[in-house]
């Protein structure tokens, strides 16, 4: 790009980063509280106060969560479902968007509808149980993929950025001999890459973020995914219903606590900066041309 | 209208276009409908089937008894949701905050967008992109637990620089009058960041060369924003917009339960929190089930209005 | 109403040739010798699951697992439900019909399990009860609160009957020259000095006098000081008056008023979860936690220590009130009650009454606490016992076993230095005796399914608004006439109804 940027243009540009760093420094400031909490010694925390900085750098937090062993198993049972179930959602809203991204396929409204229908009603907690329950899904890791298939929302938002992709790549795919299904695959999917990033992104982060239905479906604790093993080690009994004191008392300090906040999220946060270069601008550019 | 914005309102079109194809055959599309096969599945057996679940609402349901074993009662608890004397007040309080979100949490992520749109610098423009969504991932406990320290009166950190420059501590937490603003304020801060992604995967459909053209043309940035940026993003703000209205009567439970107290009930008790409170006290499902009931319906009626009225404006709305 | 009643008939009957043909039975199958600890189980291996609410480490397939296993000849399932799903867990579970085999149910009192128990989802479990020797221990005054409708459903989960403490910073008063407070005016006194006197002595305007939190909690000893009464309180008339209304209730909250104007009390209760209460006490910030646990006060010492070494917080007796009344509120002496499904056929139900007769006897206790002697802990040759926290909490070793006997000083904190656990064994016989019962403990009135949600609402707004001053003192007599105008006159007259129909 050549050309002389205006005076108004410039001032913007440094407006704007000048916002967007103010931005940033406001949504990164307590991620750096949590952070410094979870590696702060126990006394710094205790007298209270906000902390931006340990005093020491301690991992007696990290240690103790990857001490335990429920943790790193439950490590494992979260990743699986996470990589398999995000390809089953990614599968499934795919096959199905596509061709609701046709204008011409017949009965399309009425099942677009049905879709968002499905958005607004649910037949609520009792009856998914029951029907999952006898779909024989209880206590299996399917629990956690299968009845999540498909996110009605993501599915119309797919189904609209498939659409955007011009009718006349795909007449020229099939001219070219291309049935639908090789459309799919060879022109608008490639083309769709920002897209399959961003679903990718949301419904991994589902899957990891995952805790009512692990705590519904699954009574095995050794099946149990990140997020109910994690919320249970730092479960602090209030005084109403009181439970503990048989023996032992879980004294959970606030360091153990940040420190599980971090290890939750810290995995799933690496996954959205490789998907980035997907975001990159010009993706059509090359195709329209060629 | 010069070439290149002509060719960007095509591009911003390209859903609209394909109105004007005709005659679908079913022969050549057999395979489009095997495609849809497994998606279809999961929605009957997983969203329809139990969707008889929406019944209780007109029974006095016990789990015991099961759906069969239940008596019914007809529309009892739709009517007693009516007469509550507070309906109104819950009704409100609910429809404000929602649209105090509509206004000022709904355009956020756009703009935000929009400004990281306009970055030259990439790895600059990555960078910002990950700090902002670092918040989403934070558990609305944290989030008010974090208020505390900075609101509260009693060592909180805004109070205390108030005071030590003389002024009077504010009691943001207790005063009614803040309620809203704090909570818009913090969903902002929390999902502004997330909600960009889907407007920077769209915007990154656009072709470069648009801009390139348009520059040639003198076209300044507003312009640029104007005829090329909004066009590419117009249909995924406005298939956002129509399906948050279908949830126009949810505002977050767990994020209002948290941040509600007896001094801001007036201004903070909304349809999920009221129902929370009803069924700490015998079971209830059935008038839960009413009360989500009326808010789908509630939401089914702005979703059929607003996409009826986005079709008017020439625009392809979700169905 | 006529299945249940054929239900039961059919039970009891069945029960007493049941318990006969065990009789006999256990006889010959203690001359067979059945391996371990011998013949506790029956001749069938048969499932027995329980559900329950988790609080720590999930249980596992350790040694104390199969020693269960062994013992009553059973295949074993305990189903740890993390605890603060549990309710909506408990709900589809209840709705798929499919139900474990023991259920810990842990609403109290809960009109939903009146409802099931009349629809006849659950055995009556009296005559089980009485054939088994640890369970009878409990006191009678826990299995009275349980009962419904006179019969027993559930076993309950028994806990000390009084368990509170009030605290205190008494290196505070010794810095001060104040003594123990032992009045409502004292203690006023002291909340206000603690505010205003640099306490810890570090020249800083950082400390107040009491903690406390949302909608006024963790004041129970206070409330209990001015006779407000527990719940519900016994009239002058005979009559029961709800703590809501009495006129006991609006001296406390006079009190309160002013000592929040005076500044004594924490600013900012009205925004505070229990935790972040806590926080305050442990973190040096206040001086007093009036409505505090026992259990608690070992996790307050530790942590307080990390924050200042000089600290030395103790537990001393709840203040009295200008009529001399002090103590707690007592509670139901339970957490959580056993229930068995009423479809479980007659051998089933005793084996299941047969491993719960056992988690309330001593051997499980020790177990519980301890793990198995050689895996988790070990014992010195004069009976010290080492545990290995490690394995034990890897184990969930807590979870597995989770019934008890009735023990007051469960509430001991066993890993806590001695001084700690002398203090706590202390408070406890303190405290035994200073409950005062709510007389309709177990009582939940019919019209307040509807009502009570709304008036515990109101309740809650005009108390905070009371103490913190957005409204005067006379706020009080307009929310007791608009308490009984909207739906607490009904309340309490079925509370009486209900009162006066009880065997005195």
């Amino acid at each position: 790009m050549h050309y002389k940027p205006s005076l108004g243009s410039r001032l913007f540009d440094a407006a704007n980063v000048a916002i967007l760093i103010v931005f940033s420094l406001v949504t990164l400031f307590p991620f750096l509280y949590i952070l410094a909490t979870s590696l702060a010694p126990l006394q710094q925390v205790l007298r209270g106060g906000l902390i931006l900085w340990p005093e020491e750098v301690t991992w007696d937090a990290y240690r103790t969560i990857f001490s335990n062993t429920h943790f790193v198993r439950s490590l494992m049972t979260t990743v699986f479902v996470t990589v398999v179930g995000t390809l089953t959602n990614l599968v499934f809203t795919v096959f199905m968007a596509y061709p609701l991204a046709k204008k011409r396929l017949k009965g399309r409204r009425t099942m677009l509808f049905l879709v968002v229908f499905t958005i607004l009603f649910s037949g609520g907690m009792i009856p998914t149980y029951m029907v999952v329950k006898s779909v024989g899904l209880m206590n299996t890791v399917w629990s956690l993929i299968l009845p999540g298939a498909i996110s009605a929302f993501n599915l119309i938002i797919m189904k609209n950025f498939f659409q955007g992709i011009p009718e006349e790549l795909e007449e020229a795919a099939r001219i070219d001999g291309c049935k639908n299904l090789g459309v799919l695959f060879r022109i608008v999917l490639p083309l769709s890459m920002p897209a399959l990033a961003t679903f990718t992104l949301f419904y991994a982060v589902g899957h990891w973020n995952q805790f009512f239905a692990a705590v519904m479906y699954i009574t095995k604790s050794n099946l149990w995914p990140i997020q109910v093993v994690l919320r249970q080690m730092i479960i602090e009994g209030s005084t109403q219903d009181f439970e503990v004191a048989m023996g032992e008392l879980n004294i959970i300090p606030a360091t153990i606590k940040m420190a599980a906040i971090i290890v939750a999220t810290v995995p799933i946060l690496l996954v959205y900066p490789f998907l980035q270069k997907h975001f990159a601008k010009g993706v059509l550019l090359g195709s329209v041309k060629g | 209208m010069n070439d290149w914005a002509a060719k960007a309102a095509d591009a911003a079109d390209g859903p609209l276009i394909r109105r004007k194809k005709r005659g679908g055959t079913l022969r050549m599309d057999w395979d489009l409908y095997l495609l849809l096969l497994p998606g279809l599945l999961f929605f009957i057996i997983f969203k329809y089937v139990p969707m008889w679940g929406v019944v209780i609402a007109f029974q006095e349901y016990s789990p015991f008894k099961g759906i069969l074993g239940s008596d019914w009662v007809g529309l009892q608890h739709f009517a007693k949701l009516f007469a509550y004397d507070k309906f109104w007040e819950i009704f409100r309080n609910t429809l404000l905050i929602s649209f105090y979100n509509l206004i000022f949490f709904f355009p956020a992520p756009i703009i935000l967008a929009l400004l990281l749109n306009e970055l030259r610098h990439q790895l600059f423009k990555r960078s910002i992109q990950t700090i902002i969504y670092l918040p989403h991932f934070i558990s609305w406990v944290v989030v008010v637990g974090m208020t505390y320290l900075l609101l509260g009166t009693q060592g909180g950190i805004v109070n205390e620089i108030i005071a030590a420059f003389g002024g009077e501590k504010v009691a943001f937490l207790t005063t009614p009058e803040y309620f809203r603003t704090l909570l818009v304020s913090q969903s902002v801060w929390k999902e502004a960041g997330w909600g960009t992604i889907i407007f920077l995967a769209a915007l990154s459909g656009v072709d470069t060369q648009l801009y390139e053209a348009a520059i040639v043309d003198g076209a300044g940035r507003w312009r640029q924003l104007w005829h090329i940026t909004l066009p590419a993003i117009r249909s995924t703000i406005f298939i956002l917009l129509i399906l948050r209205l279908g949830n126009i009567l949810d505002v977050g439970f767990e994020h209002v339960f948290l941040m509600l107290n007896s001094t801001v009930m007036s201004v903070g008790d909304v349809f999920e929190t009221y129902v929370y409170r009803e069924g700490l006290i015998g079971g209830k499902f059935s008038y839960t089930t009413a009360v989500g009931l009326f808010k789908s319906l509630v939401g089914l009626a702005l979703v059929l209005g607003a996409n009826w009225l986005t079709k008017k404006f020439g625009e392809e709305g979700v169905f | 109403m006529m299945n249940t009643h054929y239900a039961k008939k059919t039970a009891a009957a069945g029960l007493t040739a049941a318990l006969a043909a065990a009789t006999i039975a256990g006889c010959s199958g203690d001359a067979g010798g059945s391996g371990a600890a011998g013949g506790d189980g029956g001749e069938k291996r048969l499932k027995i699951s329980m559900m329950y609410p988790l609080y720590n480490e999930p249980p596992q397939k350790n040694e104390v697992w199969k020693y269960i296993e062994d013992k009553f000849n059973i295949e074993f399932e305990p189903m740890a439900v993390p605890n603060n799903s549990y309710e909506d867990k408990l709900k589809v579970t209840l709705a798929s019909g499919d139900l474990p085999d023991l259920i810990l149910w842990t609403k109290y009192p809960d009109p939903e399990l009146n409802k099931y128990v009349a629809q006849g989802a659950f055995l009556p479990l009296d005559e089980l009860v009485q054939a088994s020797p640890n369970i009878m221990k409990t006191p009678q005054s826990i299995f009275d609160n349980v009962k419904i409708e006179g019969k027993l459903y559930g076993v309950p989960r028994t806990r000390a009957l009084n368990r509170s403490a009030v605290m205190i910073r008494k290196d505070w008063l010794d810095n001060l020259g104040l003594p123990v407070p032992q009045t409502t005016d004292e203690l006023y006194e002291t909340a206000v000095r603690f505010t205003k006197d640099d306490p810890d002595k570090n020249g800083k305007d950082d400390t107040f006098g009491i903690a406390f939190g949302e909608n006024i909690s963790h004041m129970d000893p206070l409330w209990m000081a001015f006779d407000m009464g527990a719940g519900w309180r016994v009239m002058e008339d005979g009559t029961l008056m709800s703590d809501s209304i009495t006129p006991g209730r609006k001296q406390a909250l006079e009190w309160l008023r002013n000592l929040y104007q005076d500044g004594g009390l924490d600013k900012d209760f009205a925004v505070l979860k229990n935790s972040q209460v806590w926080e305050k006490l442990e973190g040096g910030k206040a001086g007093i936690l009036i409505g505090g646990q026992t259990s608690d006060y070992a996790r307050y010492v530790e942590n307080l220590a990390k924050v200042d070494p000089k600290a030395n917080l103790i537990m001393i007796r709840p203040p009295k009130g200008p009529t001399g009344v002090s103590g707690f509120s007592e509670t139901s002496g339970f957490f959580g009650q056993w229930v068995i499904p009423a479809k479980t056929d007659d051998e089933k139900a005793q084996r299941i009454m047969r491993l719960l007769d056992w988690m309330a006897g001593d051997e499980a206790y020790q177990m519980k606490r301890y793990g198995m002697e050689g895996v988790h802990h070990t014992k010195s040759a004069d009976g010290k016992i080492t545990v290995n926290v490690e394995k034990y909490k890897a184990d969930g070793v807590d979870a597995v076993i989770q019934h008890n006997p009735y023990d007051p000083y469960s509430y001991v904190v066993m890993t806590a230095p001695e001084s700690v656990q002398k203090a706590q064994r202390e408070n406890l016989d303190m405290v035994r005796d200073l409950g005062i019962k709510n007389p309709a403990l177990s009582f939940v009135a019919p019209s307040a399914i509807d009502k009570q949600a709304d008036l515990t609402k109101l309740r809650d707004e005009t108390f905070v608004k009371i103490v913190m001053g957005k409204v005067p003192l006379e706020e009080f007599d307009r929310f007791v006439q608009q308490w009984l105008e909207q739906g607490g006159a009904q309340i309490t007259k079925e509370t009486n109804e209900w009162y006066q129909a009880q065997p005195k």
